[in-house]
C-alpha cells in the first residue's frame, strides 16, 4: 500500500491528465452527495403541478419531470443513491469475493478447485439477468439492488486475490516466516493479504461505475429503486417515454452517470497505470 | 397518334384499378398497449383479451348507445309473465367461421361452458339460482329457464364473456387452448394468427351480415385484414402513431397528447370511459378499523392533482366508485365525496391519537410510526405516478408511505393475499350493478374486493339492485349502495379515464364510433375504414 502514497507515485498519478480529470469528476460528485442538503434549490420531491415538464430556464436549469419535481435538484440528490449503490456494492463484492479468493488461493486443492467451480458457474450467467432475476424475487429497492449486483460480480475479486495469493505465497519472505514458526492465518492476514491491496485498490476503482451501471439499469427496468427515491437510472426510466418532446427528463441524469462513470474509469486506469510498471513508460 | 392516346388512357385506367386494389389489399393496422393473455371470452377476465376476441365471438345480446340490450345472435326475445322463463329465436342464417350455421345447439354448449370456467360470472348461472335448464326445442329457439328472476339477465346476456362458439369445435378444443391454438365465432373478423408479444392478424369474415341496427354498416368489415400490433412501451407507440404506421389506437400515450393534436396528419377524438381508479384501505389491516385514520386518508388526496400529475390533465376526477360512464350512476356521490381538506385530515389523525410527529414529519402513536404501504402496477405509468402523488400528499399530513410497485401478475397476488396496507386499482365494467358488486361485495374478499371488507347492509343492497323485481327499489338500493361505499372511505375513488382515441386521416367512420358512449369493439370492427 506505501506504494500508493510515495512521491514518486502521486508525481505519476499527477502527470495523468486524464486521471486528474476523472478525480476530479469524482471529487465533484462525491462533494454534491455529500452537500446535497445545502445545494440543491429545491426540495427533490416537492411537486409542482403548474410546472409539469417544463424545460431547462433560470428557475429550474436541469427542467422539471413529469409530476413538477426540479430535475437539478433530484439529480443532486441522486449522487448520494449511486455512491451508496456503487460503494455497497463494492463492499461486498470485496469481503464476500476477497475471504474465498484468500482462502482458494491459500488452501489449494480440492478448496480451490470446489470455489473455483462456484466462480464458473456464477461467470456463466449473464450478469444483469442474474441480478434482474434476483431483484425482481426479491421485491426491488435499494438494498435489494445492491445484492443482486453484487451477487453476480464477486467471482472477479475472487479470482483477483486468488492469482495474488498463488504469487505472493512463492516468495521469501513467506517462506521466512514459516521458517520462523509463524501460523498460516498470521501469514495469511499478516503478510499476504496486505500485499494483494493494491491491485484491489485499482480494481475497486474500475467496479465501481460498472455497480452505478448495473444498478442505472436495474431501476431503468423496474426492479430497483422504488419511487419517489431519485435514483438516476429511475429518473431515465421515467423520462424514456417523454425523450422526444421533453429531452431534459432522461438526458440529465444520463449525464450524470455518465460523468461518474468516467471519472472513476480515469481514476482506476490512472492508479493502474502507477502500479504496474509495464505502463510506466507511456506517462 | 391516337393510338397513343388510347394507350394512355388505358394505362391510366389500369393505374386507377390497381391502386385502388392496392388500397383495399391495405391492412388496417391498429395497436394496444397490452398483449391479451388468451382469446377465450369464457375464462379471461382481462380487458385488452376482452376487446381483441369482441371482433371474432358474439353474444346474443349487444348494447345499444342508450345502454339498451338489443339483437345480436338473436332475433328477439321474450320473458314469461313470471320471469322465470326468457325465450330466445335466433338469427337464421348466420354462419360460424368454419361454415356452419350457428344453432341452438352451439348456444347451449356455450353457455353450460361460459357457467363452468367464467372467474366473471356471478350472476346469471345455476351456483346463483339463475339460470338452471337450458332448452332448445328446435335449432332457431333457445329457452332459458331460471330458478329465480334476473332482472339484470338481459345485460350480462350483452356481455361478449357469455360469447357463442360452435359446439362440435368446443367438443374438439380441451378448454386451455381455446383462445391460445384458436378462435371461432360469428363475428366481422375470424382469428388467422397470433406472433407472441408483436401481433395478432385477423381476417375479414366475407359472410358476416347481422349486425344491430344502431350500426350503419350491416357487414361485412370495411378492410379485409386487420394487423392488432402489441407495442407495450408507450414511446415506441408514440413514435409509431406519428410515423403513421398505425391507423389507430386507443392505447394512445397520453404524455404524447399535444404532439398527436398538433399533428396535421392526425385525428384525435376523446371521450369519458368507464374505466375506473381508486385508492383501497386493507380492512384486514387493524389500523383501518378506526374510520377516522380513513377520513384522514380521504380528505388528504387531492383529486385534481392526482389527475393532472398521472394522467396530464386528459381525465376527470372520480367521486363514488361507479363511473358516470356506467350504468346506474348517481351523480349525487359528487356531493357527498370527501373534499381534499389537509387540515381535516391532520385533525382526524390527532383525534385518533396520531399525535406525535418524528423528525421526518411522520405521525407517531405509543412510539409507532404511521407508516403504511402502497402497492400498484409498476408497468404503467399513469398509475406509477397516482401512486407517486397520492405518497406526496399523504407525506403532508404526516403518513409515510412506502411504495411496492410490481408488475401486473404480482401486484394482483399480492392484493388477492392481503398483503398491503394501501393499493390503487382499475377496473373497466359499463354495467353499474354487477360492477359494484364485483368491487365491494363480500362474497368478492380474496378476489376483486380489494377493500377486504364485509359489510352486510351494502351486501343487501347490491343483492337487492341486481335482484328485485321492482325497478324503482332496485335502482334506489344502487343509489344506497354507492352512497354508503363513498362515505366508508374503504374506497376512495380517483379518477376516470379518457379514451383517447388517435387516428390517420385516411381512417374513417370514427364520427359515427363515437356516436356510441364506449364505442364497442364490434362497432370499431364494422364502421372503421380506410379512405
Amino acid at each position: 500500500m506505501k506504494q500508493f502514497f510515495s512521491s514518486r507515485a502521486v508525481r505519476r498519478f499527477t502527470r495523468n491528465r486524464l486521471a486528474l480529470v476523472g478525480l476530479f469528476f469524482v471529487a465533484a460528485v462525491g462533494l454534491t452527495a455529500l452537500l446535497a442538503d445545502v445545494i440543491a434549490p429545491y426540495n427533490p420531491l416537492a411537486m409542482d403541478f403548474d410546472a409539469l415538464l417544463s424545460p431547462p430556464s433560470a428557475t429550474h436549469p436541469m427542467g422539471t419531470d413529469v409530476l413538477g419535481r426540479d430535475l437539478l435538484s433530484r439529480v443532486l440528490y441522486g449522487s448520494r443513491y449511486a455512491l451508496l449503490i456503487g460503494m455497497g456494492v463494492v463492499v461486498l463484492q470485496m469481503v464476500l469475493g476477497g475471504i474465498l479468493g484468500l482462502v482458494a488461493g491459500f488452501a489449494g486443492g480440492v478448496v480451490d478447485g470446489l470455489i473455483m467451480r462456484a466462480v464458473d458457474i456464477v461467470w456463466s450467467i449473464p450478469g444483469l439477468v442474474l441480478a434482474l432475476a434476483l431483484a425482481g424475487a426479491l421485491g426491488g429497492g435499494i438494498g435489494v439492488m445492491i445484492i443482486a449486483i453484487a451477487v453476480t460480480g464477486w467471482g472477479q475479486f475472487t479470482r483477483l486475490l486468488r492469482g495474488q495469493v498463488l504469487s505472493l505465497r512463492e516468495l521469501d519472505y513467506v517462506t521466512a516466516a514459516y521458517a520462523l514458526g509463524a501460523s498460516r492465518t498470521r501469514i495469511l492476514f499478516r503478510h499476504v493479504l496486505p500485499n494483494t491491496l493494491g491491485p484491489v485498490v485499482v480494481y475497486t476503482t474500475l467496479e465501481m461505475p460498472a455497480a452505478i451501471l448495473s444498478s442505472a439499469a436495474l431501476s431503468f427496468l423496474g426492479v430497483g429503486a422504488q419511487p419517489p427515491i431519485p435514483e438516476w437510472g429511475a429518473l431515465i426510466a421515467d423520462g424514456r417515454g417523454l425523450i422526444s418532446f421533453a429531452w431534459w427528463v432522461s438526458t440529465f441524469p444520463g449525464l450524470a452517470i455518465m460523468i461518474t462513470a468516467l471519472g472513476f474509469n480515469f481514476v482506476g486506469d490512472g492508479l493502474r497505470d502507477v502500479l504496474d510498471p509495464r505502463f510506466e513508460r507511456r506517462i | 397518334m391516337k393510338k397513343g392516346i388510347v394507350l394512355l388512357v388505358l394505362m391510366g385506367l389500369l393505374g386507377v384499378v390497381l391502386g385502388a386494389t392496392a388500397q383495399t389489399q391495405r391492412p388496417m393496422v391498429t395497436a394496444f398497449q397490452e398483449e391479451p393473455d388468451f382469446l377465450d371470452p369464457h375464462r379471461t377476465t382481462r380487458f385488452h383479451s376482452l376487446v381483441v376476441l369482441s371482433y371474432v365471438v358474439e353474444p346474443l345480446l349487444d348494447m345499444d348507445p342508450s345502454f339498451q340490450p338489443v339483437p345480436l345472435l338473436a332475433r328477439s326475445f321474450e320473458w314469461s309473465e313470471d320471469k322465470l322463463t326468457l325465450v330466445f329465436h335466433l338469427k337464421q342464417g348466420v354462419l360460424f367461421h368454419t361454415g356452419q350455421e350457428m344453432t341452438s345447439r352451439d348456444v347451449k354448449a356455450s353457455y353450460e361452458r361460459y357457467f363452468r370456467l367464467s372467474p366473471l360470472e356471478n350472476y346469471l348461472g345455476p351456483k346463483y339460482n339463475g339460470i338452471t335448464e337450458i332448452q332448445t326445442p328446435d335449432p332457431y329457439t333457445v329457452i332459458f329457464k331460471f330458478a329465480t328472476p334476473k332482472p339484470l339477465a338481459l345485460y350480462h346476456i350483452a356481455d361478449a364473456h357469455a360469447s357463442i362458439m360452435p359446439a362440435d369445435w368446443l367438443a374438439t378444443m380441451p378448454d386451455e387452448e381455446v383462445g391460445v391454438k384458436g378462435l371461432v365465432g360469428t363475428g366481422p373478423y375470424r382469428f388467422d394468427r397470433w406472433i407472441r408479444g408483436d401481433r395478432i392478424v385477423m381476417k375479414r369474415f366475407a359472410a358476416y351480415n347481422h349486425a344491430p341496427d344502431y350500426i350503419s354498416n350491416p357487414g361485412p368489415a370495411h378492410a379485409e385484414e386487420l394487423v392488432m400490433r402489441i407495442i407495450p412501451e408507450a414511446a415506441t407507440r408514440l413514435a409509431e402513431i406519428l410515423a403513421g404506421n398505425i391507423d389507430y389506437t386507443f392505447d394512445v400515450p397520453l404524455m404524447g397528447y399535444q404532439q398527436l393534436v398538433a399533428n396535421p396528419n392526425l385525428q384525435v377524438y376523446m371521450a369519458p370511459t368507464y374505466s375506473v381508479q381508486y385508492l383501497v384501505c386493507n380492512m384486514k389491516r387493524e389500523l383501518f378499523n378506526d374510520r377516522r385514520i380513513r377520513l384522514a386518508i380521504a380528505h388528504a388526496i387531492n383529486k385534481e392533482e392526482v389527475v393532472k400529475g398521472a394522467w396530464f390533465g386528459i381525465a376527470f376526477p372520480l367521486y363514488g366508485l361507479v363511473g358516470p360512464g356506467t350504468t346506474g350512476y348517481w351523480k349525487g356521490v359528487e356531493e357527498i365525496a370527501y373534499a381534499y381538506d389537509p387540515e381535516k385530515s391532520v385533525a382526524y389523525l390527532e383525534q385518533a391519537g396520531w399525535t406525535a410527529v418524528d423528525r421526518d414529519g411522520v405521525r407517531m402513536k405509543d412510539g409507532k410510526r404511521l407508516e403504511l404501504t402502497l402497492i400498484s402496477f409498476s408497468n404503467v405509468d399513469q398509475w406509477r405516478r397516482a401512486a407517486e402523488v397520492v405518497q406526496a400528499q399523504l407525506a403532508k399530513v404526516g403518513i409515510k408511505v412506502n411504495l411496492a410497485l410490481a408488475e401486473v401478475g404480482a401486484t394482483y397476488d399480492r392484493a388477492r393475499a392481503a398483503d398491503y396496507d394501501l393499493g390503487i386499482f382499475r377496473n373497466t365494467w359499463w354495467m353499474g350493478e354487477p360492477y359494484l358488486t364485483f368491487l365491494t361485495h363480500s362474497v368478492n374478499i380474496g378476489s376483486s374486493n380489494f377493500g377486504q371488507w364485509k359489510n352486510e347492509t351494502i351486501d343487501t343492497l347490491l343483492d337487492l339492485s341486481s335482484n328485485a323485481l321492482d325497478d324503482v327499489l332496485r335502482r334506489d338500493a344502487f343509489v344506497v349502495a354507492q352512497a354508503i361505499v363513498v362515505e366508508s372511505a374503504v374506497w376512495i375513488p380517483l379518477a376516470v379515464n379518457v379514451n383517447v382515441v388517435a387516428a390517420r386521416r385516411d381512417v374513417g367512420g370514427l364520427d359515427e364510433l363515437f356516436s356510441h358512449p364506449w364505442q364497442p369493439p364490434l362497432m370499431r370492427a364494422l364502421v372503421l375504414y380506410k379512405r
